[in-house]
């Protein structure tokens, strides 16, 4: 019996509470005062999101609704701690009955020690008015998080009564160069220099600031794309390049697999490759990470452009190296690891950095199936801003590996070219000239028995002298017989022209 | 019988249609010094060439220590560890270093360890007097110093026989004299060679026996006297006529 009667005491008390709670809940608004804040909110200020950030200018909506019995003469409203107020600070404020708006009957102040606002009534606002209050420039607290305004009234009779806190805003954190970007926008020279339309639409500095960050990790990602791509794209088309110049039994079927590896890749857009690679995979069900794909795309790519640069190097070593080693006992394979490919190297080092030139810039193609790199993350900074100036950010990053490069082709080749002239004549002239640079003998002997023998790299120089970096024209003039197969096609050219104008 | 180093038998050897050896027949002796000489085009180099397989014969047999290696199981590497060549273009290695010329088919073919390679590379430099530019590279060298690393390149393999292919043609005049006394000076220690050359001098003095040959077929052969002073054919006569 105790203990249900203990049982029911503490229902009964249970009972009071939620009574005594309802209550005070009812009560609760007239307690703090009559007029509550029912909206706040923050217009977004960053353009590809709906995010309100931090530390940079926004407009903040606030509004209370005046409750039966209320008379207020004057509202405070306090920004969240941490908040600042940009240039030139506004306040708007509007007194709304049902949708009917009233004639502005307010005097503002606006505090910008403590970011705070007060409003003062000329006549004092009855009930069932809607108090609006939207505020400028205001600069929320630079946080990851919820931040809320707080306000005070004063009634008629001078009583200051607390309006609790605000509907929660949520503020995310801008990041430094979206803040640096908001100063320099600021900026005298900077809103100058915009003023001209063509410098604001190709080279605004504001946004150059901003898109660096951004377009710097697609540049890591295209980077990453080549430097994972072009080290595979070694090895097969050193292997191709071994099918083709393969002699001995099967070696018509290695030619024939490499050959078409070469012609298909090298006579097709890489841009197809992406395609039928990209959209031809996921048809075949087969799921491949999309970076994953690319670099093996691109490694394959790249690889039919190696095998010709390798091929045509391995062939401009003279005729001699090969018989040189083979009657010292050597077999074939010890020959090409020990003589020919080291020499080789040496020789290809331009046109491969070329091909790494060509397949770095090409990774920008991979855009159009969607892999996120370089052009990709510049074009979505465009496509927001209708800007052109991340794609200048983009060219600049591009630049940035590309132009070095470039020069280094060029002392390399410079550097090819003038062994080879070089080392024409072998003679006591030649070995004082190579005693005084033997602080950089590695390279000086490159082609000296090449020149000797009379036959090599002829095609290889010629093509290299011209300073340009374009492998693919290069890799096929390279060798002899490619030369005289472009020969035959010019000679075929003419003589069906020559055809033609007798038809005519 | 005692066994010919290279014994070479009705050799032929055809560029597709045009026949460049026709019935070639020569005996070398071990320790014998076999001089070819001939007017360009008369098939000496590809005769040499076809001794350690550069090219490879389209009829007749050649036998090295008694050896068959036209028959096609011979092991074609295996053969040639024995048989140095030594080539007009001198042919070094231009990314290796004179010594690591030396070395590297030691290491590679016959197996020797690093620092036996480099012992016999410097012996052999020594040897061809060239020690002091064991450290250069080809493109430092002159062609004469250059073909005298070749050579210490193919005796460091411990050949049986050495093949010379127009060894000083390459090279301007005052060069010639350091190869042909290192030539000699092989010859003397009692080396099998088979020389190529051009030069009359050195045929009349270092070679045991003359063959001359045109038109890919031997014409003569005999001692230096023989072929120098006697020749029996209007061919011969023609062809020292000529360099006289």
């Amino acid at each position: 019996m105790k203990t249900q009667t203990m049982k029911s005491h503490f229902v009964k008390a249970f009972m009071l509470m939620l009574a005594l709670s309802l209550v005070l809940s009812v009560q609760s608004p007239l307690l703090a005062g009559g007029l509550s804040t029912d909206v706040t909110t923050a217009k977004s200020n960053e353009t590809s999101t709906n995010n309100v950030l931090g530390g940079i200018d926004t407009r903040v909506t606030w509004e209370a609704v005046t409750e039966p019995g209320d008379s207020v003469a004057s509202i405070h409203i306090q920004l969240p701690e941490g908040s600042g107020l940009g240039a030139d600070p506004t306040i708007k404020v509007t007194l709304l009955r049902g949708t009917e708006r009233m004639k502005d009957m307010a005097d503002t102040t606006i505090n910008q020690d403590d970011a705070s606002y007060d409003i003062v009534f000329t006549e004092p606002v009855e009930d069932g008015i809607r108090v609006r209050a939207e505020m400028y420039k205001v600069q929320l607290p630079n946080v990851d998080g919820e931040v809320q305004l707080t306000s005070t009234y004063t009634d008629t009779k001078g009583a200051v009564k607390d309006m609790g806190s605000s509907p929660a805003i949520t503020v995310t954190s801008a990041s430094p160069e979206r803040r640096m970007a908001d100063w320099l926008g600021e900026q005298g020279w900077v809103q100058a220099w915009n003023s001209v339309t063509f410098l604001k639409l190709f080279l605004d500095p504001t946004l150059v600031v901003q898109s660096i960050p951004t377009v710097a990790i697609g540049w890591l990602l295209s980077l990453m794309l080549v430097l994972i791509g072009f080290p595979l794209a070694i090895p097969i088309g050193l292997g191709a390049a071994f099918m083709k110049i393969s002699n001995g039994r099967g070696s018509k079927i290695l030619h024939g697999i490499a050959a078409v590896y070469t012609g298909v890749i090298r006579g097709t857009p890489l841009f197809l490759q992406i395609y039928i690679a990209f959209f031809g995979m996921p048809l075949l069900g087969v799921q491949i990470n999309e970076y994953v794909l690319a670099i093996l795309v691109l490694a394959v790519n790249s690889g039919a452009y190696l095998c010709e640069i390798f091929r045509a190097g391995i062939q401009s070593i003279p005729k001699g190296q090969f018989e040189a080693s083979r009657s010292l006992g050597m077999n074939a394979r010890q020959t090409m690891f020990s003589v020919i490919i080291p020499q080789t190297v040496r020789r290809v080092i331009p046109t491969m950095t070329s091909e790494f030139i060509l397949l770095y810039k090409d990774t920008s193609l991979l855009a159009a199936v969607g892999v996120m790199e370089l052009m990709l993350y510049s074009k979505s900074i465009v496509s927001v801003t209708g800007n052109m100036t991340p794609y200048i950010v983009a060219a600049c990053f591009y630049l940035v590996v590309t132009l070095p490069l470039i020069r280094v082709v060029t002392i390399l080749e410079k550097r090819l070219a003038a062994n080879d002239s070089g080392s024409q004549q072998p003679g006591e002239k030649k070995a004082k000239r190579g005693k005084r640079s033997q602080s950089a003998p590695a390279l000086s002997g490159v082609a000296g028995t090449a020149a000797a023998a009379g036959y090599g790299d002829v095609g290889m120089t010629a093509a290299s002298s011209s300073g340009e970096f374009v492998p693919r024209t290069v890799s096929s003039v390279a060798s002899g017989e490619f030369t005289k197969e472009k020969a035959d096609a010019k000679y075929g050219t003419s003589a069906h022209g020559a055809e033609g104008g007798r038809d005519e | 019988m005692s066994e010919s180093m290279v014994s070479i038998q009705h050799l032929e050897k055809a560029f597709g249609d045009n026949v460049v050896l026709r019935d070639v027949n020569i005996e070398i002796e071990k320790g014998e010094v076999v001089v070819v000489l001939g007017p360009s085009g008369s098939g000496k180099s590809t005769m040499l060439r076809c001794i350690n397989l550069l090219e490879k014969p389209t009829g007749g047999h050649i036998y090295i220590e008694g050896q068959e290696i036209t028959d096609p199981k011979t092991n074609v590497d295996k053969l040639r560890e024995h048989v140095g060549m030594v080539f007009q273009q001198f042919n070094l290695f231009p990314h290796l270093t004179a010594k690591k010329n030396v070395m590297l088919a030691q290491v590679k073919v016959l197996k020797r360890s690093k620092e036996e390679a480099e012992r016999i590379a410097l012996q052999q430099l020594e040897r061809v007097g060239l020690a002091d530019r064991a450290d250069y590279l080809p493109s430092q060298l002159s062609g004469g110093q250059q073909q005298r690393v070749a050579i210490a390149r193919a005796l460091a393999m411990d050949p049986h026989v050495m093949l010379f292919d127009e060894a000083t043609s390459a090279l301007d005049p005052e060069l010639v004299r350091g190869v042909l006394d290192v030539m000699r000076e092989l010859a003397e220690a009692g080396m099998t060679m088979v020389v190529v050359t051009h030069e009359m001098g050195f045929a009349r003095d270092v070679a045991d026996r003359v063959i001359f040959m045109e038109g890919g077929v031997v014409v003569e052969e005999g001692t230096p006297e023989e072929v120098f002073d006697h020749p029996k054919h209007n061919r011969t006569k023609d062809f020292l006529g000529h360099l006289a």
